[in-house]
């Protein structure tokens, strides 16, 4: 097992690395001078070559890229060369929101799915079945931005509530807070809830036809009980992969949402930095967000065999 | 409680279950039973015939959309601003005036085209590259999965967004970029069919018989691994035309006057109060067409596998 892991993480580096190394290619390789379309047409020389200095755009993409990753293994992750706020601060600042967001809609998301994946799973093709995973599979077909302004419209504009204008961060007043996140939070959760929904039921509804759940329902075991404890546990494994892959996904995801609701999070930062092609802001946030997918992919791994004792025993064998 | 799941016959020793995937989605509920044999176009049901009705209906309305009795899409009749839908418009106008439905027409063109040239892209590159993966294995395999777990991890929308901006937002580029990120997953499809099907005897039998490793990939394994393939190929059509809806939305995709359901949709953002229908028509028409290839694709997928299954 820990041979497995060793690997898995290694390759996982490798991948950080491929994606970072990517990144920087992109902003190099693809057409557009940032100084010069920085400072306008008419700045000095001087000035435009110093931003290309402090860019690492005088030196050759490898080397600016192994001056970049050198400098990140201390933990600095460079300064904005339009603001001139420090990568890492700017992170700090913006990274709390999305990731508020992400929380948020993960929590809503399984608060929604288990219930009525149960219920859907218990009695199989039946009506409550059938309608839940019709609403389902309509609710993964909407966009989005369409699903975002669906709910601005029916709850601000048409029965004026949640109206929310500017960002009210969780430490300056926790009804304030809520009130900002709430659509954003569910923007994201209906669709992921959506999802979870129909890949748990379908674990469910497998796992009730083993012969150790007609075993308890021989000896009697109430049903809540048969659901709940013997038949969540075992088909709960890829709602749980999912719902690790999907916090990298998330975060990316969360810079649409961001742009409609106006939060100030990641998404923001990044759209900007993309713009004018800072080049060290783009790479924060994208290391930022990948290092996340990567992390979860590794912390799903281990959860799988901490739930299943047959992967962990698979695995020292 | 009154209904019992099913019991089965022989007490099976458990296996350890396969590494579960994203891609494990429902298993078919029922399974068809023995008996008379229905044909496929049956089989496929009312909601996927409705489906590519829909879809039909859309494609020719856009390819037919210039001599169609419509309204200019990108002239404004100024007496006739923001209004719900009517008889003269049926979708009602947006802020300038401008028709609705022929706009939102119009703007199908930009969403099919990007939609169904990426998927196709995605599905042929994907394709080809999880084959190979699949058959050749070793370093192959090994260096084209990196690659697609390092596309996989990056932000998506943060590639698209780059790649647009800087290269222009044009068809070619918008295309090339949502195709590249639906890449990696049509490849591990592939990659996961190819290994089930390298296994079955004719491709020994292939080999045997002196086949070249392109001969065999071509020749057997694409013919089985397609199927797969292009279900979920309808569904990344559908995944592509959400890309560029989103990218069209936030401005990074073809740019106004051209229409296209993104840049309607957000042209309308602002005036979702006083008038919704700016949003909410291309939105309607947009979650339908999404909704179709999801539900194509999936009947798709769920008789290929009771097909295989009954083996």
């Amino acid at each position: 097992m820990r041979a497995n892991f060793g690997r898995r993480a290694l390759r996982l580096l490798l991948v950080l690395l491929l994606v970072s190394f990517a990144t920087f290619a992109m902003v190099r390789l693809l057409p557009g001078d940032p100084a010069r379309a920085f400072l306008g047409p008419s700045a000095p020389e001087s000035a435009v070559l110093a931003i290309r200095r402090q860019l690492g755009l005088n030196q050759a993409l490898p080397v600016a890229y192994i001056h970049w990753l050198g400098r990140v293994l201390y933990g600095n992750l460079g300064t904005s060369y339009q603001t001139g706020q420090a990568v890492t601060q700017a992170l700090a600042q913006r990274l709390p929101i999305s990731a508020e967001l992400v929380i948020g809609a993960e929590l809503v998301a399984l608060t929604l799915a288990i219930p009525l994946s149960l219920v859907s799973a218990y009695r199989a093709d039946g009506l409550v079945d059938r309608s839940v995973s019709g609403i389902s599979f309509a609710t993964i077909a909407v966009p989005g931005f369409v699903l975002a302004l669906v709910l601005i419209f029916i709850f601000p504009v048409r029965f004026g509530l949640l109206q929310v204008s500017g960002f009210t961060y969780l430490s300056q007043s926790i009804p304030g807070n809520i009130q900002s996140v709430t659509l954003p939070v569910l923007t994201l959760a209906l669709p992921l809830a959506a999802v979870y929904t129909r890949v748990l039921r379908a674990d469910l509804v497998e796992v009730l036809r083993e012969d150790y759940i007609a075993m308890a329902r021989a000896r009697g075991v109430p049903t809540w009980r048969i659901l709940l404890i013997h038949a969540f546990k075992p088909a709960s494994l890829s709602l749980l992969t999912l719902a690790g892959l999907n916090i990298g996904q998330l975060l990316s995801g969360a810079v649409i949402v961001e742009q409609i609701f106006a939060l100030p999070g990641i998404g923001s930062l990044l759209i900007g930095a993309i713009l004018a092609k800072d080049i060290f802001v783009l790479q924060g946030v994208v290391l930022v967000i990948t290092v996340t997918f990567v992390v979860a992919n590794l912390l799903v791994d281990l959860l799988y065999s901490l739930i299943d004792p047959r992967i962990r025993r698979v695995l020292t064998a | 409680m009154s209904s019992r799941p099913e019991v089965s016959p022989v007490l099976l020793v458990q296996v350890p279950p396969p590494p579960p995937r994203i891609e494990a989605a429902a298993a078919p509920a029922g399974g068809a039973g023995p008996g008379r044999i229905v044909p496929l176009w049956k089989r496929l049901g009312i909601p996927f015939w409705l489906a590519v009705g829909w879809i039909v209906l859309v494609a020719v309305l856009a390819i037919t959309a210039s001599i169609l009795p419509l309204q200019n899409p990108d002239v404004g009749n100024f007496s006739a601003l923001s209004q719900g839908p009517s008889a003269a418009h049926w979708f009602g106008t947006d802020d300038l005036g401008r028709d609705l439905m022929s706009r939102v027409i119009f703007g199908s063109r930009v969403s099919l085209i990007v939609g169904f040239a990426a998927a196709f892209l995605g599905t042929v590159i994907g394709g080809a590259l999880g084959i190979a993966a699949g058959y050749l294995r070793s370093a192959t395999e090994g260096v084209i999965m990196l690659i697609m777990d390092a596309i996989i991890s990056f932000p998506s929308l943060v590639m698209l967004i780059a790649l647009t901006t800087f290269l222009g937002k044009n068809l070619v580029n918008i295309t090339g970029a949502i195709a590249l990120v639906t890449v990696p997953v049509l490849a591990r499809l592939a990659r996961g069919s190819t290994l089930s099907v390298a296994k079955r005897p004719f491709i020994l039998a292939a080999r045997s018989a002196g086949a070249t490793n392109f001969r065999v990939m071509w020749r057997e394994i694409v013919p089985n691994v397609l199927p797969p393939l292009i279900s979920l190929g309808l569904v990344i059509v559908a995944v592509a035309i959400v890309a560029e809806g989103a990218l069209s939305f936030l401005g990074f995709s073809i740019p106004p006057p051209t229409p296209t359901w993104g840049n309607i949709i957000a042209s309308g953002e602002n005036d979702l109060s006083t008038a919704p229908q700016i949003v909410f028509a291309p939105a309607a028409v947009m979650f339908v067409t999404v909704f179709a290839f999801s539900i194509a694709g999936d009947r798709l997928r769920r008789i290929g596998e009771l097909q295989s299954g009954g083996i």
